[in-house]
């Protein structure tokens, strides 16, 4: 069950910075983003579905990402999302900071 | 950027909500299917979707509660539920709303007024800087018209205008069809429209050389005349119409607003002509101030010139912004209105505070309960002061549908003497200040209960609920209430009296003739066969005739001025007197008539004769003189046989007779000098027509048009108006101030005794228990009410004496606007406070006495 305690402890903002990863290499669908971040992660991290719509909603609030009700390569109905410039922008900030975050905190648990 | 997005998804709400719901639908179809082709049965399937997305209706508030829309939805549900309380207590509701509106209504509609007539600026351009330039002779009078001669020295040797411009009132008779009219219009110098900032509607301005005389036979049209006589037709421009028996061009129709000088309806060129050069003075001059100048010191530039021009020196000048030139007085009483209704308000939100207090009281255990149950402390004040803001709005829509009728009623009554006052409206800037104090109110009278039910100990109080001591908290602030009604209502009132008594003193002034059942008409006769002294005569001789034998006609005469309108002033100058002495002459208002003029409006004769038909041309010139000029420059000896010369030096008349003082120029005024001369003796081409008559005004005044049409089928008659219309005129200011103040202070009284009735009964309600005991403990009823009456009278004392302080140094304000009654009148300062005490004592006697009616062993057992 290691993968649930992920799912619940996902960092706050943590979850978001990985969907801007992830549309970064170009539009995708909802379960798309869920299943790329599974994925991605060689299934360690599994995002629970019902939050990724949240954060969706959020990011797009925030000008972030944008979507668009289009038609998926099964040719079923779908909303696509994609990032914006702002979105981009926001993405270099975040991984900057993350690589910061986990540089210092690796350097904490290898002294330690 | 951010509030944008946050709008958009506000509007956008119902769809992204459908769209969320639609989303995950899909998803969970698409996760289902993916399970099913990896071999799932397909309920097992749907589940294994489900769980790995999670609850769906959770992930659906979550993401709600992301949304910027949040705020919102707790506002809809906080109006939902104002709405509710309110409609359930309609009672209280509808007394809230009403006395809102009532202070609302007043204050908006005060408002209007105010706007339209001091605040709206002139529709002219950059109306700040221009000047209206008239003259003065201290200290007999403060404004009066400019020559000619003094305004062309004025506009060639003064640098502190970028421009100034001359004009004078005229009067043409426009002739050419069935219906003559006489038509107000002005003499102007040719930059006028172009000084003002404004463009003829149609056609074109003046051209400057049109200014000279015999090029200005031009003229432009106001529009309502343009409309009106010639069905708004552009193809009258470069027509020639006749106007006082002259041929002139239509060059242009000036724009609707464009009301210059007041009432004109065409404008000519002033076309100076060397008879305008000694006529003296009938011209005014408007000006636009050079930047960084000042008032001042272009009127003392002015003076400077007309030193130089004058041979005596005795006219100087007066420089005056045009708004302030026209509104003059007016503003005064305006703003002491606007500041009396804002008084209304006060007294109408310390009423509705108190209305909200005890309420609170009532809802405490409803408010306790939510907080219980987990409503944070800023959720509920935010809820109450929804509900009051609800309130305040209704209460403001109120005021906005009493302030419409208000104004409608006070156009209806066309009041004269208040600049553009018709112009009231309920525009932009009143609405937006209607909302303003709605707003500003809600939250004066809301804030005060919200903060102090949201500060009790929510904990505690379900607890003590109806304790005795958790009730009867903080007297203090329903005292203050009282208190503050009680001294704003004694400001009010004491105002409002001392401008009932002013007006009623005013009211009694005589006015030295019968204005009553008496018609008046003005006639012009052109100069085109009316030339001759003799033929202006004749022409009144048969006009005069003709009129006496309609039935409905008493007594008719004619006169060239009349009271309450104009007259002319004239230089008197006495025989036999040194050019020295004081008594040497004066300036008197001037008024030639025909023998039946002092008979038709009844002026008396103390002394001597009136005149009689044999006054005419030829024989001995006479006079009369009003007791006014008698007494001052006879004061020992008969006038009568003594002789005087008028606007000499011409001949001298003989006083035959004198007669008593009448009111000229409005009943503030002391009469000025009068002096009569028979019309047949100097007549002249424009007269008024005075009938006393019986019945019907309007079939007198076609009695009077006929005759004149008989006699000339081309002469206009105008400004035909009865003589009770024009005294009434005169009062109009001081019966708006007296009108408008006696109604606020009337709201204000009401208010007030509601107030003191409301806080009274709730606090014997409160005290009910109380009262109980001290009844079964051997109080007498008697000795009850003399607590109850005597505590509340403490408070009723406070009030009055802080109202009496107040109104005592406000007073100062009111001096200019009484007439005969001071400022400090003991007999109203006494009588309001008194009538204050009255109303309070039976607001408290009331509840008192029923108070102690109670039987005291059901009040203890109700506990």
């Amino acid at each position: 069950m290691a993968k649930n305690d992920f799912q619940t402890d996902l960092l706050q903002g943590t979850l978001d910075m990985l969907i801007l990863r992830v549309l970064n290499r170009g539009e995708m669908h909802g379960w798309g983003i869920a299943d790329r971040i599974e994925q991605l992660s060689k299934k360690v991290l599994s995002v629970g579905e019902g939050s990724l719509y949240p954060a969706l909603y959020r990011l797009q609030d925030q000008g972030w990402i944008e979507s668009e009700w289009g038609v998926s390569d099964h040719n079923r109905k779908a909303k696509f999302y994609r990032l914006t410039k702002a979105g981009k922008k926001q993405l270099e900030v975040e991984q900057e900071t993350w690589d910061r975050l986990t540089l210092a905190i690796g350097e904490i648990m290898k002294s330690a | 950027m951010k509030l944008l997005r946050k709008l958009r998804a506000l509007l956008r709400r119902g769809k992204i909500e459908a769209e969320m719901s639609e989303e995950m639908r899909l998803h969970l179809e698409r996760r289902t299917e993916e399970n099913v082709a990896a071999g799932m049965p397909a309920d097992e399937a749907r589940y294994a979707a489900l769980r790995k997305f999670g609850g769906v209706e959770q992930a659906k508030e979550l993401a709600r509660d992301q949304r910027p829309w949040r705020w919102s939805d707790e506002v809809v549900q906080d109006v939902r539920y104002g709405l509710r309380q309110l409609g359930r207590n309609p009672g209280f509701t509808t007394i809230t709303v009403l006395t809102l509106a009532l202070g609302i209504g007043a204050n908006t509609a005060m408002f209007s007024v105010v706007n339209a007539v001091l605040l709206r600026p002139l529709p002219y351009r950059d109306p700040d800087r221009l000047m209206m330039l008239d003259e003065k002779w201290q200290p007999r009078f403060s404004h009066f018209e400019a020559t000619v001669r003094d305004v062309l020295a004025w506009q060639e040797q003064s640098r502190s205008f970028a421009a100034l411009a001359m004009y004078g009132n005229a009067t043409f008779n426009l002739t050419g069809d069935d219906r003559p009219e006489r038509l107000t219009g002005a003499r102007v110098g040719t930059n006028l429209p172009a000084l003002l900032g404004v463009e003829p509607a149609l056609g074109r301005g003046f051209a400057p050389e049109e200014a000279a005389p015999g090029k200005d036979n031009v003229v432009l049209l106001s529009d309502r005349l343009w409309r009106r006589r010639f069905g708004g037709d552009s193809r009258v421009l470069g027509t020639a119409i006749r106007l006082n028996g002259a041929s002139y061009t239509v060059i242009g129709v000036m724009p609707a607003s464009f009301d210059f000088p007041s009432g004109a309806e065409l404008w000519k060129p002033m076309g100076i002509s060397d008879r305008d050069l000694t006529t003296g003075h009938f011209v005014w001059a408007v000006a636009r101030l050079q930047p960084g100048v000042t008032p001042a010191q272009a009127q003392a530039e002015l003076d400077a010139i007309l030193q130089g021009v004058q041979p005596k020196y005795v006219w100087s000048a007066n420089v005056v912004p045009l708004p302030e030139y026209f509104v003059g007085d007016v503003r005064l009483a305006l703003m002491l209105l606007l500041g009396a209704a804002g008084l209304v308000l006060l007294i109408a939100c310390s009423n509705v505070t108190n209305l909200l207090l005890m309420r609170a009281a009532v809802r405490r255990n409803e408010i306790l309960l939510r907080a219980s149950l987990g409503a944070s402390r800023d959720r509920i004040v935010r809820q109450l002061l929804t509900e009051t803001l609800l309130l305040a709005l209704l209460g403001g829509c109120g005021g906005l549908v009493l302030a419409f009728g208000a104004m409608q009623f006070v156009k209806s009554l066309h009041l004269a003497g208040i600049p553009r006052l018709e112009q009231a409206s309920l525009d932009y800037p009143v609405l937006l200040l209607t909302l303003i104090v709605s707003t500003l109110t809600g939250l004066l009278f809301g804030l005060v209960p919200a903060f102090r039910l949201s500060r009790e100990d929510f904990a505690g109080g379900l607890k003590t609920r109806n304790g005795i001591g958790a009730t009867a908290a903080r007297p203090w602030m329903r005292h203050a209430l009282v208190v503050s009604e009680l001294a704003l209502a004694l400001v009010l009132l004491t105002g409002a009296g001392l401008l009932l008594k002013s007006f009623s003193r005013l009211n009694a002034v005589p006015r030295g003739f019968n204005p009553e059942s008496v018609l008046t008409a003005k006639v012009g006769l052109p100069a085109a066969g009316y030339n001759e002294p003799a033929r202006q005569t004749q022409f009144v001789e048969r006009l005069l005739e003709g009129l006496r034998t309609a039935p409905e006609v008493r007594a008719v005469a004619v006169s060239t001025g009349l009271p309450f309108a104009n007259a002319d002033d004239a230089g008197i100058a006495f025989d036999g007197r040194d050019a020295g002495s004081p008594l040497v002459g004066t300036t008197a208002n001037y008024y030639r008539v025909s023998p039946a003029y002092l008979a038709a409006l009844q002026i008396p004769l103390s002394r001597g004769r009136l005149f009689t038909e044999a006054d005419i041309a030829g024989r001995p010139p006479v006079v009369l003189i009003n007791e006014t000029m008698a007494r001052r420059f006879f004061p020992d000896v008969d006038p009568i046989g003594r002789k005087l010369d008028i606007g000499g030096p011409t001949y001298m008349r003989e006083i035959v007779g004198v007669v008593g003082d009448v009111k000229q120029a409005g009943l503030k005024t002391p009469p000025a000098p009068q002096v009569y001369e028979p019309f047949a003796q100097k007549p002249g081409r424009s007269f008024n027509i005075v009938v006393r008559g019986t019945g019907d005004p309007a079939r007198l005044a076609e009695t009077i048009r006929r005759s004149v049409l008989a006699l000339d089928a081309n002469l206009p008659v105008s400004d035909v108006r009865t003589m009770s219309d024009r005294v009434e005129d005169a009062l109009t200011r001081d019966w708006f101030s007296v009108f408008l103040l006696g109604l606020f202070a009337a709201l204000a009284l009401v208010l007030t005794a509601v107030g003191i009735y409301g806080v009274i009964a709730y606090s014997v309600t409160q005290r009910t228990r109380e009262i109980g005991i001290r009844l079964a403990l051997g109080a007498t009823p008697r000795g009850i009410l003399q607590l109850v009456v005597g505590q509340s009278l403490r408070v009723v004392a406070i009030g009055l004496a802080m109202g009496l302080v107040a109104a005592l140094a406000l007073s100062r304000v009111f001096g200019s606007l009484l007439y005969n009654v001071a400022p400090r009148d003991p007999i109203t300062f006494a009588a309001v406070p008194l009538l204050l005490l009255g109303v309070a004592l039976m607001a408290t006697f009331l509840p008192a006495r029923r108070a102690v009616r109670v039987d005291p062993l059901e009040t203890l057992r109700a506990e």
